[in-house]
């Protein structure tokens, strides 16, 4: 983590010295352009011309790491006279955590990724760190795709549960997304009829559902849950409420373990009811069977997730190569080979077959490896080539350059970060710190509820029972206040009642975190004393099993600045000429604070909540797959002209402001300004009427920010040539 | 731009856009109205629109059936400490805690016999407002989505549809273009997000700004004029005449007497409603404001007393405001939830999630005085007329005169009607 966090201050200087790596992809870059070239000459069509290095700069920021270059990175590469500059930029981007967080954002788009998922449960959460970290380790997509269609299992074992238990419930959606993402076919129309505009039955569809509808997001299991619900109901010296107050206990007790279970049931598909085919009839049990490619055998002793997970990411399986091939060759030129991307039809051709299958073969000879291939297209001419306005939907493409688009809204969320951090790409650590906690707390609690002895368990549930007890006692006396409160109209007390109400479920909340507590404390079991001492740490000691029951809370000015952060820190007082103790600490607390509302999209909730800039923007809100929107809007104008976040961008703090403090003459802070902004230096006209700007504001101290939000309202800045 | 003829045309424009536009294709060249067995089996029942308007007051985490519209005085054991009262309609019984509301019960019809199919809140959530089961492959659009795909907007300038509230799961457009999904507002006092220079930006500052931009973006938009451009050059000017528009002040409920404001309630509710009725006013015709939440699992005896303070406040003063207003003919009030609450008081002196309850209508062409359907003894099974989700939306689609059985298809070319298949309740109509 801690490499991570230096890499964006190196990049800029160590960016162009790395040795370029894996120069056997070259050839394979250069064999596209010569596919490509057959192609144009075939349709009579003739390429872009190439672009400048400012141009391909920004270009290839935005594409690999997924924001604009900051001021020292445009300097750097703009210095650099090696001529593989660009080919060591790549490697460099492809190799820093800008790339992880902005493919984040895709793959999330794609695989329905919510941190409020699924009643914001540590599944969610752990679902999308399994998708962070398959990119930061590069995991070959054949292997992600295996990990996600095939894992069982809690959350604790691996996030990828958070494939099915997005889908909880609907196993036949499920499946519908599967084919859709992992084979570019879509088939929710087969769910219910034959497709009416493809080749998919319903019995095709059934029998391809019989690999996965056993997977089951199951309600939190254990050996002492199961065993002391038993107890509770064999005991025939309890009434039936004590029986209901101690299962409610439990469950309260359990409650932070919900939704971290994911289990292959073992229950046979059937047709529905309304089957109406003549193949087979109506409620008939489904055998599993492929769609196509190589059949799979099942037998009793089969792993039906674990075969369908081999079948799916086969380089047999016609499909899934070729999708993802297709798929990351849109993300860099905006365009498929196959349009769309994800729904190929029988009647669907690619715009250049021999490319798609040169591309195919590539990701295979890759092992899927996706950093890998991403390398050999972006080391293409065709990568360096001027952008094409427009591309007709329907009519097919022959790639002459890449397609001009507008960034996402993570890219222009991402770009405002790097003009206001001083370190764009570092983690959310309050965000992660709190997660990190949270996981380990619940994975503790896990093993202590499933550890303690079942009888244990039982004298705890009993005690919060009683409390319980006491509580519907209070209630009453709650009501009858409430009564009078009415009668008089009198509000003040009517709110009394509620904050005591409160009160009353805090003190319940602690009752269960004491008893549960003790009961653990009394077991016998050696694991679960060491545990219990791991987490007594701070707070007394009866409180220790509130903090496994609750959400962590984390404060962001816990978080350590390492000696490279505090050099940074203290460059950047010298140039602001703080000097005073008080105001270096609150400048330090700012940096340390910075990262809750400056942090790349990908460490921010995500989805951000709505009404986020994010969202105005078009980010997905991820309830169906590829959801993100390029559509302007009247509040995404209203949010970059009058939002007050936009004016943090030129508070005196953020890196921007800082750079244009450090520059001395007005030619340098145009140049510092443009290069921010823009990635590259004004022309000469430009630069002649900043100037006349600058001088016509003369002694006004808002000179930067109206010039700054100016310039963020320009179609410049939001569109990637 | 200075005279009204352009303003009106800019506020066309703008409304396609106010808030979720597409300059991109929108998607209605996709559908068409022909039928394959799609479409079978919805109403075909048409009428002339009775409401032009709707105020759908939705209380979100399932409201307790017997403890507001569906009281059952008989059964102590299932009412525990609420209590029955009469109201102003004859035969009409309502909870004590509704007490202004039992005075306007002669304008309501209540539904006594709402029944859904899941005890899930996000599904019954889901169900509610589309008619259609919770899906991962495809999202419906709510009614007022529909109603705007069918009729368009009451007003050029401001959004046809417009939810306040906090449910970021409401399904808004569903899978049609983002223009008919509703504005979202979270807080209903504090108007339209950023419609107001920062502080300190003056109109000469503001006007240098768009200058200078113009001057940046001038070479760059000449040589990249593409669609894509083109809107957000577009957008920028209809943002700028937007923050001039005087239909802004449907959103400033500062112009209204402070007597009126204390009237509906100082809380996101009561405000919210007042801002329905202001929208209402100036031609937004589908407005949802939510309340939450009545998920009393815990203490309902003093959840629900509170929770229906602040509905009973809001909901008298907006019937009462619109009939003053003479326009509680043409705007019809809905209240409803995901679901009901079980007649069994549980261990927590709390209700627990049940999938029958109630749900009221009030004007929009609606007979007033009556209670339609009913349960059981107790509150725990429907006894006549069951009404299910999308038949509650069906009527509201029939009171607005929405085609119900026309065929439309979404991108991913499946075929849907408005309400599903629901049955509109034409009997409550007067």
């Amino acid at each position: 983590m801690k490499a991570m966090l230096l890499l964006p201050f190196a990049a800029a200087a160590v960016c162009l010295t790395v040795p370029t790596q894996a120069a056997d992809t070259s050839a394979a870059s250069r064999q596209i352009d010569v596919l490509l070239a057959q192609g144009w000459k075939k349709h009579n069509i003739t390429p872009n011309p190439l672009v400048d290095d400012a141009t391909f700069l920004r270009r290839v920021y935005l594409t690999v790491a997924g924001r604009i270059p900051t001021l020292d990175e445009a300097r750097a590469f703009h210095a650099c006279q090696a001529p593989d500059k660009r080919a060591k930029l790549i490697d460099c981007l492809l190799d820093g955590e800008g790339y992880v967080q902005h493919f984040f954002n895709y793959w999330a788009d794609v695989l329905r990724a919510q941190s409020q998922g699924v009643g914001g449960s540590t599944t969610a959460q752990q679902y999308l760190n399994f998708i962070r970290e398959s990119l930061r380790t590069n995991k070959p997509w054949d292997q992600m795709a295996r990990e996600l269609v095939s894992s069982e299992g809690t959350c604790f074992d691996t996030g990828a549960i958070g494939y099915y238990m997005r889908d909880r419930g609907m196993p036949l959606d499920n499946l519908s997304n599967t084919t859709r993402i992992f084979l570019g076919t879509r088939m929710e129309c087969a769910q219910c009829h034959d497709h009416p505009f493809d080749r998919w039955t319903q019995k095709q569809f059934f029998e391809m559902a019989a690999f996965t509808h056993n997977m089951t997001a199951s309600s939190y299991r254990s050996k002492g849950n199961d065993e002391v619900q038993k107890m509770v109901r064999a005991d025939k010296s309890l009434d039936s409420q004590s029986r209901d107050l101690m299962r409610q206990a439990l469950n309260e007790a359990f409650r932070p373990l919900r939704d971290t279970l994911v289990v292959q049931n073992k229950g046979q598909l059937r047709l529905p009811h309304d089957y109406k085919y003549q193949d087979a009839k109506p409620k008939d049990v489904v055998r599993a069977s492929v769609m196509f490619g190589k059949p799979v055998a099942l037998t009793k002793e089969s792993n039906a997730i674990g075969e369908f997970g081999r079948w799916l990411t086969s380089p047999e399986n016609p499909r899934f190569t070729t999708l993802i091939a297709n798929r990351l060759w849109e993300r860099v030129f905006g365009a498929g080979i196959y349009e769309q991307v994800d729904e190929m039809l029988d009647s669907s051709v690619a715009s250049n077959p021999e490319l798609m299958r040169f591309l195919e073969r590539q990701m295979v000879a890759l092992k899927y490896d996706m950093k890998a291939y991403l390398r050999v297209l972006l080391n293409t001419q065709l990568f360096a080539r001027a952008s094409t306005k427009e591309v007709s939907p329907g009519a097919p493409y022959y790639f002459q350059g890449p397609v001009f688009h507008r960034m996402t809204a993570e890219q222009v969320w991402d770009s405002l970060v790097a003009l206001v951090s001083p370190d764009p790409e570092q983690p959310n650590w309050t965000a992660r710190e709190r997660e990190k906690r949270d996981l380990e707390n619940r994975r503790r609690l896990a093993q202590i509820l499933d550890q303690t002895e079942a009888p244990l368990l039982f004298e705890a549930a009993r005690a919060v029972a009683d409390a319980m007890r006491e509580q519907n006692k209070e209630f009453d006396a709650l009501r009858k206040e409430l009564d009078v409160a009415r009668a008089k109209n009198d509000k003040e007390k009517a709110r009394d009642i509620q904050r005591r109400l409160g009160q009353s479920q805090r003190i319940l909340r602690e009752s269960v975190s004491r008893q549960f507590y003790a009961a653990a404390k009394k077991s016998g079991n050696e694991k679960i004393q060491e545990e219990l001492a791991a987490v007594s740490g701070g707070g007394s000691m009866d409180m220790a099993m509130m903090n496994l029951m609750e959400d962590t809370r984390v404060d962001a000015r816990d978080m350590p600045l390492d000696p490279k952060h505090m050099k940074r820190i203290q460059a950047d007082e010298q140039v602001l000429g703080i000097k005073d103790p008080k105001s270096a600490k609150n400048f330090e607390n700012y940096q340390r604070s910075l990262h809750q509302t400056w942090s790349r999209a990908a460490e921010l909730p995500s989805p951000a909540p709505r009404g986020h800039f994010l969202r105005e923007f078009g980010q997905s809100d991820r309830e169906i797959v590829e959801n993100a929107s390029d559509e302007a809007s009247v509040p995404q104008a209203l949010t970059m002209m009058n939002g007050s976040l936009l004016s943090q961008l030129t508070g005196a703090w953020s890196m921007l402001s800082i750079n244009l403090r450090k520059a001395v003459t007005n030619e340098d802070k145009i140049n510092t300004f443009f290069l921010s902004l823009y990635s590259r230096l004004p022309d000469a006209k430009e630069k002649a009427r900043m100037l006349q700007t600058l001088e016509s504001y003369a002694s006004n101290k808002n000179l930067w920010e109206d010039i700054t939000l100016a310039a963020l309202s320009t179609q410049r800045f939001i569109f990637v040539e | 731009m200075n005279s009204d003829l352009s303003r009106r045309s800019v506020m066309t424009r703008m409304a396609q856009s106010c808030l979720g536009v597409g300059m991109l294709p929108s998607m209605e060249h996709l559908f068409s109205s022909q039928a394959f067995a799609a479409g079978e089996g919805a109403a075909a029942a048409k009428q002339e629109a009775t409401a032009r308007n709707v105020i759908f007051l939705y209380m979100t985490g399932g409201q307790s059936h017997l403890d507001t519209w569906d009281p059952k005085p008989d059964s102590k054991e299932v009412m525990g400490a609420t209590k029955a009262i009469q109201t102003s309609a004859d035969g009409v019984q309502i909870s004590e805690y509704l007490p202004r509301m039992a005075k306007q019960m002669h304008h309501a019809c209540v539904i006594n016999s709402m029944a859904t199919n899941t005890a899930a809140h996000e599904q019954a959530n889901y169900f509610m407002h589309t008619s259609f089961g919770l899906r991962s492959t495809i999202k419906h659009p709510g009614m007022g989505a529909w109603l705007s795909f069918f009729q368009g907007g009451g007003n050029p300038a401001l959004p046809a549809y417009v939810y306040v509230g906090n449910d970021s799961r409401h399904p808004g457009a569903g899978f049609f273009a983002k223009k008919h999904g509703p504005l979202m507002v979270n807080n209903p006092e504090a108007g339209l997000q950023n419609v107001r220079p920062q502080k300190g930006v003056t109109d000469e500052r503001f006007a240098l700004r768009r200058e200078l931009a113009g001057a940046l973006d001038a070479e760059f938009q000449g040589k990249w004029d593409t669609r894509g451009v083109k809107a957000y050059a577009d957008m920028y000017d209809d943002a700028v005449r937007l923050m001039r528009s005087e239909d802004l002040v449907a959103f400033d409920l500062t112009k209204e007497p402070e007597a009126l404001r204390q009237a509906y309630g100082r809380d996101a509710f009561g405000q919210g409603c007042l801002l329905a009725r202001r929208l209402v006013e100036h031609g937004v015709r589908f407005v949802e404001v939510s309340l939450g939440s009545w998920d009393t699992h815990v203490a309902n005896f003093i959840n629900t007393p509170r929770l229906c303070d602040t509905l009973d406040i809001a909901l008298s003063t907006l019937v009462t405001d619109l009939e003053r207003r003479g326009m509680l003919d043409g705007t019809m009030i809905v209240v409803s939830s995901e679901f009901g609450r079980t007649p069994k008081i549980n261990q927590n002196q709390g209700r627990d999630h049940f999938p029958v309850f109630s749900s009221v209508i009030i004007g929009g062409g609606i007979k007033g005085g009556m209670k339609f359907g009913a349960t059981d003894k107790d509150g725990a099974a429907i006894a006549a007329d069951k009404v299910a989700p999308p038949d509650l939306n069906a009527t509201i689609g029939y009171a607005l005169g929405l085609p119900l059985d026309q065929v439309i298809y979404s991108s991913s070319k499946r075929p849907f009607t408005v309400a599903d298949k629901g049955q509109p309740l034409t009997q409550l109509f007067a």
